[in-house]
């Protein structure tokens, strides 16, 4: 099952699957993660697992998602969808398969990392917003998510998920439905304890 | 007289091989949710996309037969088969709702997939259309969905998966009461997975 017995066998397999580049951001996002967890009371080390596992897919050819999607019955919209979604999704069924990974917490922080969803646990949360403050993460209007991710985890995602909702609109591309019901969950949640 | 509307479940699927996790899934959702029949819809998949390919449409039709051959509420649907090309959901779905008038349709997913619906192509549409029933497992959280248009039936947690039956054939490991007998001698006779 499991190939690897220490977290420098674990990086070496993750290694493998990507470019310098993206394994750079890799361990900013565990590094980021386990912070993050720390901070709001998740477990910080289920926060750098999953972080350290969050792109595993993320450089692999577009056919092997698909497959790997394919053949675990995933439905014809994930497959006809956008692409940006895959890698995702086939990364919570791989690790699985390649690392022996089972902790279910872990899977749905990888699965939902890029979205959101609906609900969403604490640990998705801090592997979402690690993803996008992260130290290597350079993008206009980083530094303002980074500063509400020291005080209030909720309004670090919601910015985060407006601005790229925002850039996406701006470059006249698709937006995901989810991503937008995500933003919408977040905010009358915010409404909701505000109420009090 | 006129006849009573029949409620159908589909379950869509690879079927790459149909296992009895399936069967198992679709009967619970029988049971809980009150369906009729539950149809057996096997999915189209474009050839050129997959790197070894699948096993081809009629087989994998046939393993679905036959494992449905022994349930009186059962039956094997080859609609998005005959279709050209790999079909959404939605237009499947607006197929069988035209073609059959007396019946109503809710579409079996697992319950991961529920979160992510809404990015179905033409969700809106799709939801207005037909019902949801969610597979949940033990302990999910059924209570925050988007939508209303949900109705989660409780599964009992299985692990068996087309994956593991393919890994387990391709060893020359036994199959037997993971799939259906008719569905293990089908699969020995042509060498599936071998």
């Amino acid at each position: 099952m499991s190939e690897w017995n220490t977290r420098d066998e674990l990086l070496a397999k993750v290694r493998a699957q990507m470019h310098e580049k993206r394994y750079v951001h890799t361990l900013g996002v565990a590094a980021s993660a386990r912070e993050l967890a720390a901070r709001f009371g998740a477990d910080p080390e289920k926060a750098e697992l999953a972080g350290y596992l969050h792109d595993y897919c993320k450089c692999w050819p577009v056919d092997k998602m698909f497959e790997i999607l394919v053949r675990h019955d995933m439905p014809a919209e994930l497959l006809e969808g956008e692409k940006e979604l895959w890698h995702a999704f086939a990364g919570a069924i791989v690790v699985q398969s390649d690392l022996g990974i089972t902790n279910p917490e872990v899977l749905q922080a990888i699965r939902y990392h890029t979205t959101g969803r609906v609900g969403m646990t604490l640990l998705e949360k801090v592997v979402c917003v690690a993803d996008y403050i992260e130290p290597n993460r350079n993008f206009p209007g980083v530094e303002e998510i980074r500063r509400l991710a020291e005080t209030d985890l909720d309004a670090a995602l919601i910015l985060a998920l407006g601005g790229t909702m925002q850039f996406l609109i701006e470059k006249q591309k698709t937006v995901f439905p989810l991503t937008l019901l995500t933003y919408n969950d977040l905010i009358s949640l915010k409404k909701e304890s505000r109420r009090v | 007289m006129k006849e009573r509307i029949k409620h159908i479940g589909i379950m869509g699927g690879t079927f790459d091989p149909i296992h009895c996790g399936h069967l198992l899934a679709a009967e619970q959702a029988r049971e809980q949710a009150k369906l009729d029949e539950v149809w057996f819809m096997p999915t189209h998949i474009p050839p050129h996309k997959t790197r070894e390919g699948l096993t081809s449409a009629p087989h994998r039709l046939q393993m679905v037969e036959l494992a449905v051959a022994d349930h009186e509420s059962f039956r094997a649907t080859d609609i998005e088969l005959r279709r050209e090309g790999p079909s959404y959901t939605y237009d499947t779905m607006e197929q069988l709702v035209r073609e059959h008038p007396d019946c109503r349709f809710s579409f079996i997913i697992g319950g991961d997939m529920v979160e992510i619906l809404p990015s179905w192509h033409r969700y809106e549409e799709l939801s207005r259309m037909i019902h949801f029933i969610g597979l949940a497992r033990p302990g999910t959280d059924v209570k925050r969905v988007p939508g209303d248009n949900v109705t989660f039936v409780e599964m009992p947690v299985w692990d068996i998966s087309s994956t593991l039956i393919r890994a387990r054939a391709a060893e020359g490991r036994s199959i037997r009461y993971l799939v259906p007998r008719a569905v293990e001698r089908y699969i020995k006779e042509n060498r599936f997975y071998e």
